[in-house]
């Protein structure tokens, strides 16, 4: 397997906050890994250090071997990198089917035929279950609504990874399962490699095949889901030295 | 008749009315409309950048300004449709310059940034004239007004018809993303700064050109005038007035506007600045959405009761 996507010693640091302090990471091609931690750990920041949009203060990312430390939030997403955000940011007053569209029209590195498109777009809406809600304006969606059409919104660019922002925080347990399988669904037939930030380990446990863990803007722990959610430091950063 | 042509029967009937219109009606009445033109142009122009991007600009005035002032310059050396499109074109590529580095800037700051700039603009221009060139001001070549009428009343149609298809293109749409959410914008793939900076730069050309040709309705101008603040405010607050978020917003508030600041002008003048502010203060307090959202309130009411 080939390496899709690595960092560096990546660092961030905001004035005398260091958010990140050295992370070193990789994803692998058709992957699926977890990125945990308490709050205020830095996981945001790290995706929105990859993305583009708070460049990293020093170290590096690669993208198929590519170095896109420096490029722009337009420029990463066209190479095949797309997000989600933690609150959905969609655009208000177009419609679900418009949202979709622009980034299918913008987010690629080859333009399409319109006819193509559409027919993709309405794949996509119908597998999200978004279908009947398409001419809808995307701010009368609900959370749980605006979640899968982030999600739609970043698949319509045709990306090689995904970055997923806590796609599942405050949905009830029907709608987290819900998104759990799409998520599954959309890398099996997709095979986009997926790095997703989630607080609730359980949700995920059998979607991941790795889970990394960020403590203070370090990297404290990284390996298969059940080790990590032994592993002491983990704990610890979770509850507290007395548990660990 | 299908509801399809029954639309386009009013607009005809009106274009040809216009058209028709220096032949019957009176001098003044020819060159009143040609000022509501002018302000139609520039306020539609206005709408289209900051309508879509939300980016309030309060730098028309250095646009207009810039035409206006290079047919001063050159209105009696080259032939006019040169001087006009030569003020087009400066327009848009002193806004491309300043679109590049301004359109950073945010909400306010880039309102601020804006209309500083036009006022720099203004004070170069008149230190320019009378310290360097010895000149307070300038003798303009003077054009007949109805010729200056025909011009404007194409460009109307013009100016709707070219941001009307604009819109519609991906370019347009664009734009709108960033006005909705420029963080999502540029995380789909969109160069939001070539956008912006080229919605901006086509904006100001239409403002450059109504201002090289409105110049030649006095005989001898300075800066102040071409780049006086009235220019930067009125296209925003017209805008605003008619209805931001509508396409005829901004040709319904550059008309009413227009009109009633030369009623107040020609009849009140000790009163204009007060009634004008009153207007615009009740319809900002009482309507934010502008009039044209009553208009189309109106008209589904009774739209509802017909069917």
């Amino acid at each position: 397997m080939t390496t899709l996507l690595e960092g560096i010693n990546v660092t961030k640091r905001f004035g005398g906050l260091i958010a990140l302090n050295k992370v070193n990471f990789y994803i692998e091609e058709e992957e699926i890994v977890g990125l945990i931690g308490p709050n205020g750990s830095g996981k945001t920041t790290l995706f929105n250090v990859i993305t583009g949009a708070t460049p990293a203060t020093s170290g590096t990312i690669k993208f198929l071997s590519k170095d896109i430390t420096k490029l722009k939030p337009h420029e990463i997403c066209r190479l095949g990198i797309g997000r989600t955000f933690q609150t959905p940011k969609p655009f208000p007053k177009m419609t679900v089917y418009e949202n979709v569209l622009i980034s299918a029209l913008f987010g690629r590195q080859l333009n399409v035929k319109s006819s193509e498109i559409h027919d993709e777009i309405q794949e996509l809406l119908e597998e999200f279950d978004l279908a009947e809600k398409a001419s809808l304006l995307a701010t009368n969606l609900t959370l749980s609504e605006q979640r899968r059409l982030e999600i739609i919104r970043a698949l319509a660019a045709k990306p090689k990874i995904l970055l997923l922002d806590e796609t599942t925080a405050g949905l009830n347990p029907a709608e987290t399962l819900q998104l759990v399988n799409l998520v599954r669904k959309v890398h099996k037939e997709m095979g986009v490699a997926i790095f997703m930030i989630e607080h609730n380990l359980r949700a995920i446990r059998e979607l991941v095949s790795r889970v990394m863990v960020l403590n203070r803007g370090e990297k404290i722990a990284e390996g298969k889901p059940e080790e990590v959610a032994r592993d002491s430091k983990v704990i610890e950063a979770y509850l507290g030295r007395s548990y660990a | 008749m299908p509801a399809r042509q029954q639309k386009y029967i009013y607009p005809t009937i009106i274009a040809i009315a216009l058209a028709v219109a220096p032949l019957f009606a009176p001098r003044y009445f020819i060159s009143l409309l040609a000022i509501v033109f002018s302000w139609i142009i520039l306020a539609v122009s206005w709408h289209f950048f900051c309508g879509s991007t939300k980016y309030i600009s309060l730098g028309s005035a250095a646009f207009f300004g810039t035409g206006f002032y290079i047919t001063a310059l050159f209105g009696k050396s080259l032939p006019i449709f040169t001087v006009i499109l030569l003020g087009g074109v400066i327009s848009f590529l002193l806004s491309f310059c300043i679109g590049l580095v301004t359109l950073r800037l945010k909400g306010m700051y880039f309102a601020i940034f804006t209309y500083g700039l036009s006022e720099l603009l203004k004070n170069t221009l008149i230190w320019l004239e009378t310290v360097v060139w010895g000149t307070p001001g300038r003798f303009v070549v003077n054009l007949d007004i109805e010729f200056i009428y025909y011009i404007m009343l194409v460009l109307v149609f013009v100016v709707n018809a070219f941001f009307y298809l604009l819109r519609r293109t991906r370019f347009g749409y664009a734009l709108k993303a960033i006005g909705e959410s420029e963080d999502t914008a540029e995380h789909v793939g969109i160069n939001t700064t070539i956008y912006k900076t080229i919605g901006f730069s086509l904006s100001s050309l239409f403002m450059g050109v109504v201002g090289s040709i409105l110049v030649t309705r006095w005989t001898y101008v300075d800066p102040r005038m071409g780049f006086s603040g009235l220019y930067s405010f009125m296209p925003a607050i017209m805008t605003i007035f008619g209805g931001i978020e509508s396409k005829y917003g901004p040709i319904l508030g550059a008309v009413i506007l227009s009109l009633l600041s030369e009623i107040l002008l020609t009849g009140f003048k000790e009163y204009y600045m007060v009634i004008l502010g009153a207007v615009l203060l009740f319809f900002v307090v009482l309507l934010p959405k502008g009039l044209y959202s009553i208009l189309e309130k109106i008209s589904q009411k009774f739209s509802q009761r017909g069917g």
